[in-house]
């Protein structure tokens, strides 16, 4: 190279306008003030179009959202800033990725900004390469956390609240939704809400929560992504959930072997994008559900039926025993009575003969309608076998122990329907009342027994009677 | 926890202190003068509003705060199913004003704190006497008819050259928690888990504050409000002033000559004259 000109001057002049790197000066509020020619010869503009501009026109319109919410508070809260990516915005219409690092100097009568900017093309596309890349695998990550913690929760779930539980907060887990409510169906349709909270829940009813029902009945996710897609797709409730702060809303059904069983529904206080990953990982978690849920209501279903008679539905004489222990406890705890009623039915073997099993069963089932009809909210019916019922009951005296056994009488003499319509059937009825404390301590069986003793007795007195025994 | 409420919206309210350290509140001046409590906007702190905020303090009560991961707040408070929406914000405010128990209170909020005041006024209008704000924008994203002033694309950059710029955050951070660490290698450890969590909770921040939409909320402000819009701004242009004057009921708009987005440094002393005049 040639003598530049020989003064220190012109070598840094020459330096200032010819580096391999942008610099320029600006204001505080981004006002350039000086840029040398490597600068201006990146942007595209003559040197009189750049001084003078406000860096930020620039810039890229993604680069000036940069720019004003991050660069220049962190400029200003820290004096100086390195290597930040912006994208230069050329006079000829195309883009050119810069690093850019800058410094605050406030020792001036007017505080300015250097920044040195450097060509980053090349950096970037591969800086850019290695976000898609790791993002890809904090997705995956993510992804595989929330259902490894769906799955450990779900697992040990028992009830439909442990379950709800369970499944919501791994929704909230993937959603970052405000609420989500885990939502079940129950025979003939009937929808629970075992989880979390929902919207409208003062002036709807479940069952009319139309997102809710859209999925339930299609078995299809239901998206709203903002206020105006509720307006359009649930005109009648865009208020009422604009009211309560629903801005979104994604419902995603739980369906297990092509029945829908739930939903998971989430409701978001802003509008959300809810794209396809999300929508991927809300699936996976119902799908993940659907099982659990399936078992745990036939876990109820195997309790239920351990525990009642599947001909009336009533208790069984398992459920009655274990009902007259819990009786008997509370009695002697608050020195109250209580009373055993044993009903057998007079007539019923001629009904079995004459008109045949299937109308027997008609009747015991009747019977035990009427039972349930006659009863007070403290009597528990029970089927104890064959054409026997047995009644535990609490808060009782000897008085309305007689009271009941009249109103049960009457309810079973009348006619019948059914098969053996027309016909009637009595009941003859024994009762045991147990006052703890003035008596030796019985057992459920010691008060069934005497209860079936005195039955016996109302029997041999001639049928369609009672007899009271007090112990 | 009722339906309305913000996700994890404490109940029983948290303590005074504790709400108090959570959005690192600053008190200053007469504790008996009107309230004037000024709100940070996005991706800054209450730092921003040194240069007007003490200009109050003669005559009246001023209190500056953090939001939620963002300067001096308590960074663990930081729930994102809460802060999936400005609600979340709107719901701290109200809780700041309820620990220092204020009333006929003056809000200033910068930016994206405008909406949050304005959200917070909504939902007890009797507790706020003013609304300003600066630099305020309902929605960031241009819609049919509205001009915002960004596309999807825009806020999608944005988030990424958080992601991308993390390390060199990193590489600021690490020297100021160096200086009096005997273990350099841990400070630099911290710095880059500290910069991991910051660059979540701005990239989270930035897509609640950038892809909401508050249009709706406006026609429900009740309190007098005063829309201070920089007539070069480029995140609220000025077509985004217009709007929110012309949906605002009473509002009064002051296009301020030039000034950027952060009139509050670049032009204080405008600042404070027009929060005096509009007292």
């Amino acid at each position: 190279m040639t003598d530049a000109g020989g003064t220190t001057d012109h070598i840094a002049r020459a330096l200032f306008h010819h580096a391999p790197a942008g610099l320029f000066a600006m204001t505080a509020d981004g006002v350039i003030r000086s840029a040398n020619d490597t600068f201006c010869e990146w942007t595209g503009y003559p040197r009189e179009d750049v001084v003078g501009r406000y860096f930020l026109a620039l810039l890229s319109r993604g680069s000036k959202l940069i720019f004003e919410t991050r660069y220049m508070p962190l400029l200003q809260a820290q004096s100086r800033l390195n290597e930040m990516m912006l994208t230069l915005s050329t006079s000829a219409g195309g883009t050119r990725d810069v690093l850019v690092s800058s410094v605050l100097d406030g020792s001036g009568a007017e505080p300015l900004v250097y920044a040195a900017v450097f060509d980053a093309g090349i950096r970037l596309k591969y800086e850019r390469d290695l976000l898609d890349a790791r993002r890809t695998a904090e997705t995956a990550v993510a992804r595989v956390r929330i259902l490894q913690a769906a799955a450990a929760g779900l697992a040990p779930a028992s009830t439909l609240a442990a379950f709800g539980s369970a499944l919501r907060v791994s929704a909230e887990m993937a959603t970052d939704a405000a609420h989500v409510s885990v939502i079940v169906t129950g025979p003939g349709g009937t929808r629970e809400l075992v989880s979390g909270a929902r919207p409208l829940a003062e002036t709807v009813e479940l069952a009319d929560l139309l997102p809710v029902g859209a999925a339930l009945a299609s078995g299809l996710p239901v998206l709203c992504r903002s206020a105006a897609d509720i307006a359009v797709s649930f005109p009648a409730l865009a208020a009422p959930l604009d009211a309560e702060g629903v801005e979104a809303l994604c419902v995603v059904p739980i369906i297990d072997n092509g029945t829908v069983s739930g939903a998971i529904a989430c409701w978001f206080q802003r509008q959300r994008v809810l794209d396809e990953n999300l929508l991927d990982l809300l699936g996976a978690l119902a799908t993940q559900a659907a099982p659990v849920l399936e078992r745990i209501h036939l876990q109820h279903q195997i309790e239920h039926q351990s525990l009642h008679d599947s001909l009336t539905g009533l208790p069984n004489r398992r459920a009655l025993q274990n009902r007259l222990r819990r009786l008997i406890g509370d009695a002697e705890r608050h020195g109250r009575a209580v009373a055993v009623l044993f009903l057998d039915l007079d007539g019923f073997k001629a009904i079995n003969d004459d008109f045949g099993h299937e109308a027997g069963d008609q009747v015991l089932q009747q019977v035990a309608v009427r039972l349930r009809r006659v009863l007070r909210e403290d009597d528990t019916p029970s089927r104890f076998g064959g054409d026997e019922f047995v009644i535990a009951s609490d808060r009782i005296d000897q008085t309305s122990a007689l009271e009941v056994a009249q109103r049960i009488r009457q309810a079973v003499r009348e006619p019948l329907d059914g098969l053996a319509r027309g016909q009637r059937v009595s009941a003859s009825i024994g009762i045991s009342v147990y006052t703890p404390g003035r008596a030796v301590p019985m057992s459920p069986d010691d008060l069934i027994a005497l209860a079936d003793e005195a039955m016996l007795a109302s029997k041999r007195a001639g049928k369609g009677r009672d007899t009271l025994l007090t112990a | 926890m009722t339906f309305t409420q913000p996700a994890g919206a404490n109940l029983p309210e948290s303590s005074t202190a504790d709400v108090l350290t959570r959005n690192g509140v600053t008190v200053l001046g007469d504790p008996a003068g009107q309230p004037v409590v000024f709100g940070p906007g996005y991706g800054t702190s209450q730092n921003m509003w040194r240069l007007v905020a003490p200009q109050f303090a003669d005559e009246r009560r001023v209190v500056r705060f953090d939001h939620v991961g963002s300067g001096d707040s308590d960074v663990s408070a930081y729930d994102r199913r809460k802060y999936d929406s400005l609600r979340g914000y709107a719901a701290d405010l109200l809780e700041i004003l309820r620990a220092l128990d204020l009333h006929d209170v003056v809000f200033v909020g910068h930016s994206v704190s405008a909406m949050i005041g304005a959200l917070a006024a909504v939902e007890e209008p009797d507790r706020f006497a003013r609304l300003i704000m600066l630099g305020p924008s309902p929605r960031y994203l241009n819609d049919e008819g509205y001009l915002g002033g960004f596309e999807r694309a825009d806020v999608d950059a944005l988030l990424d050259a958080l992601e991308v710029n993390h390390v060199s955050w990193a590489a600021e951070m690490a020297p100021a928690l160096m200086q009096n660490a005997d273990r350099p290698e841990l400070a630099a450890e911290l710095a880059e888990s500290m910069t991991r969590t910051n660059t979540m909770v701005a990239q989270h921040f930035a897509r609640v504050t950038f892809l909401s939409d508050w249009r709706r909320l406006l026609k429900n402000i009740t309190t007098p409000t005063l829309i201070l819009q920089s007539s070069d701004d480029l995140i609220a242009p000025l077509e985004v002033g217009a709007y929110l004057h012309e949906h605002i009921i009473g509002s009064e708009l002051v296009v301020l000559n030039a000034a950027g987005h952060y009139a509050h440094l670049s032009d204080p002393g405008e600042i404070e004259r027009q929060i005096r005049r509009f007292l």
